[in-house]
């Protein structure tokens, strides 16, 4: 749905250009939620305001649906703008507005709609985000959750096919979080919605996205699958983020701190197989037994998966063996250490 | 007792009808120059603010010329300014005197004034506004008049409420080429006759006038803010 060739983009400070994105390529997928991660500066929020021209970048081109949205006129622009709505970190609500004007604003720009399909599209959105009970309050008088919904429910209302999330949970508690992140996976599903959220937060990738890119530098250090991603890092800065967020030690480093020798696996299940006892089967069949040192199970949006690092109590044979069977279960097995 | 018998002389001692017509004429004044400030100034001010710098349609050298211009006429103290004015003020009301030879002057002494106003409160709305304007496909004037002004709103009626105090010190100062109002009257009678009962009653309305037009202004601003 959406290339991204090359694109670039940078600041002047202080009279010196300083890069803020360069060279990005990235393809985002109909109807996926893609997550795009980094650190404060690396230049995430800059990428997705190119995605609806708020940064118009230095070159390069974003293809949305085949054409080139920064060859666009000015009221080709609007027109893609107006199918593209944003959500904010600081929500960025009209605060001598309603919450009901707030979301029929949109339907005002786009000129589209009459005042009776304009008052039953108001009441569906405020439904949908709960707020119902709301309409007719300010800004002021809401919560910061509530405020972000009244943001969803405005970036919504004239059927966009792209969400555009710039850190929008990233003000909120993590309750709060929590149930915007459930909100957003909600009309991703019901109505197709493709979305693009930044964030600095592994749990809100984890949560909700199906595809991530890691952005360190202004660049794309890696990007895919988010389970490849988090269960299997390649980049350093990658790395960090998925040990800082699981609050694991580098597994590497674990036999060494407790002392232990021996081989020590990590074992990585996706899927149903997570919740199956492979461990104590493959214990038994190859008459060995495991030390659990440490791991997680738990679900990458809506898939299963697990990630335990093991010492291996047996003979180099038996470790062999033991790799091999792992590998019959399609359960992926790394020797740590050796 | 002495005292207020004193006061009670002063205050039948003044010709009554005429504060009260130079009252009517002062507020006239006031009023009619307030409409044009406010009708010239609030455009000025939405160029101002869009043409300065890393605004929407940012311009360095609009900009640049039209701040000169409102610095200069700013700068220029209202009396001289009231003189300059006079054939100016001729060709538009045929005449430089009264209450319609002043309202022109006023105008162009008060109209940079507030546009200046208006461009400093446009630039407290929070820039995250325009940005979601944009976001939903805003075209300028729908950013402008959807978004950007209902935002400033409160802060537009202080700035009102402010030049309409100037204003009125302004009109009083008309009084010096006869410009009509309480100004005039106190030239005329409190300081060129000698009555300072006169002067005391002029000085005591106008101070009323600017009380009760700060009140109402700021009660406007209370009732349309939204926080």
């Amino acid at each position: 749905m959406i290339n991204i060739q090359h694109i670039s983009k940078h600041y002047l400070v202080d009279g010196r250009p300083i890069p803020a994105i360069s060279d990005i390529n990235l393809t985002i997928e109909q109807g996926e939620i893609f997550g795009i991660i980094g650190a404060s500066g690396a230049g995430k929020s800059t990428l997705i305001r190119t995605l609806n021209l708020l940064e118009r970048p230095d070159s390069g081109r974003i293809l949305v649906d085949g054409s080139d949205i920064t060859q666009f006129s000015k009221e080709q622009l609007q027109g893609y703008r107006r199918k593209a709505g944003m959500v904010f970190q600081h929500f960025n609500l009209l605060g001598a507005k309603t919450v009901a004007d707030n979301i029929r604003f949109p339907l005002k720009l786009s000129g589209e709609y009459p005042e009776a399909e304009m008052e039953t599209r108001v009441a569906e959105l405020l439904e949908l985000v709960e707020l119902t009970g709301h309409r007719d309050k300010y800004p002021a008088q809401l919560s910061g959750g509530q405020k972000q919904r009244v943001g969803i429910a405005r970036a919504l209302a004239n059927h966009p096919k792209l969400l555009l999330c710039d850190e929008a949970t990233s003000a909120l508690d993590p309750q709060t979080t929590q149930s915007i992140l459930r909100l957003l996976r909600d009309i991703n599903q019901r109505f197709g919605l493709t979305i693009v959220l930044i964030t600095h937060e592994m749990d809100v990738i984890r949560a909700v996205c199906d595809r991530v890119a890691v952005l360190d530098k202004g660049k794309v250090a890696e990007h895919g699958w988010v389970t490849d991603v988090l269960l299997h890092p390649k980049h350093p800065v990658t790395r960090a983020m998925v040990r800082e967020s699981s609050h694991h030690e580098e597994s590497a480093d674990l036999g060494a701190s407790l002392g232990l020798s021996g081989p020590m696996l990590r074992l990585t299940f996706l899927g149903e197989i997570t919740y199956q006892p492979v461990l104590e089967r493959i214990a038994t069949a190859q008459g060995v037994s495991f030390n659990i040192l440490e791991g997680v199970i738990g679900r990458i949006k809506d898939t299963p998966y697990g990630q335990l690092t093991v010492q291996v109590i047996g003979s180099n044979d038996d470790l062999a063996r033991v790799e091999t069977a792992f590998g019959e279960q399609s359960i992926h097995c790394e020797v740590l250490g050796s | 007792m002495n005292f207020i018998n004193m006061l009670m002389d002063t205050l039948l001692a003044v010709d009554w009808a005429d504060i009260g017509v130079a009252t009517m004429e002062t507020l006239t004044m006031v009023g009619g120059s307030l409409v044009f400030t406010v009708l010239l100034g609030l455009p000025l001010g939405i160029v101002l603010f869009l043409t300065g710098p890393r605004q929407l349609l940012a311009h360095a050298r609009l900009y640049g010329f039209l701040s000169l211009v409102v610095n200069l006429l700013r700068s220029m103290p209202f009396v001289i300014l009231l003189i300059l004015m006079i054939p100016v003020t001729v060709a538009l009301v045929g005449t430089s005197i009264g209450v319609s030879g002043a309202i022109p002057p006023l105008v162009v002494g008060a109209t940079p004034f507030f546009a200046r106003l208006v461009e400093n409160v446009l630039r407290e709305v929070d820039r995250g506004i325009i940005e979601a304007s944009q976001s939903m496909g805003a075209s300028l004037p729908q950013i402008i008049f959807g978004a950007v002004l209902p935002e400033a709103f409160p802060g537009l009626l202080a700035a009102t409420t402010v030049t309409a105090i100037a204003l009125v010190s302004y009109a009083a100062m008309s009084g010096v080429i006869g410009g009509g109002g309480l100004g005039d009257l106190a030239i005329r009678f409190g300081y060129q006759r000698f009555q300072t009962e006169v002067m005391i009653v002029t000085v005591g309305i106008l101070l009323v006038l600017v009380q009760v037009l700060q009140a109402v202004g700021d009660r406007l601003v209370h009732r349309y803010t939204r926080s």
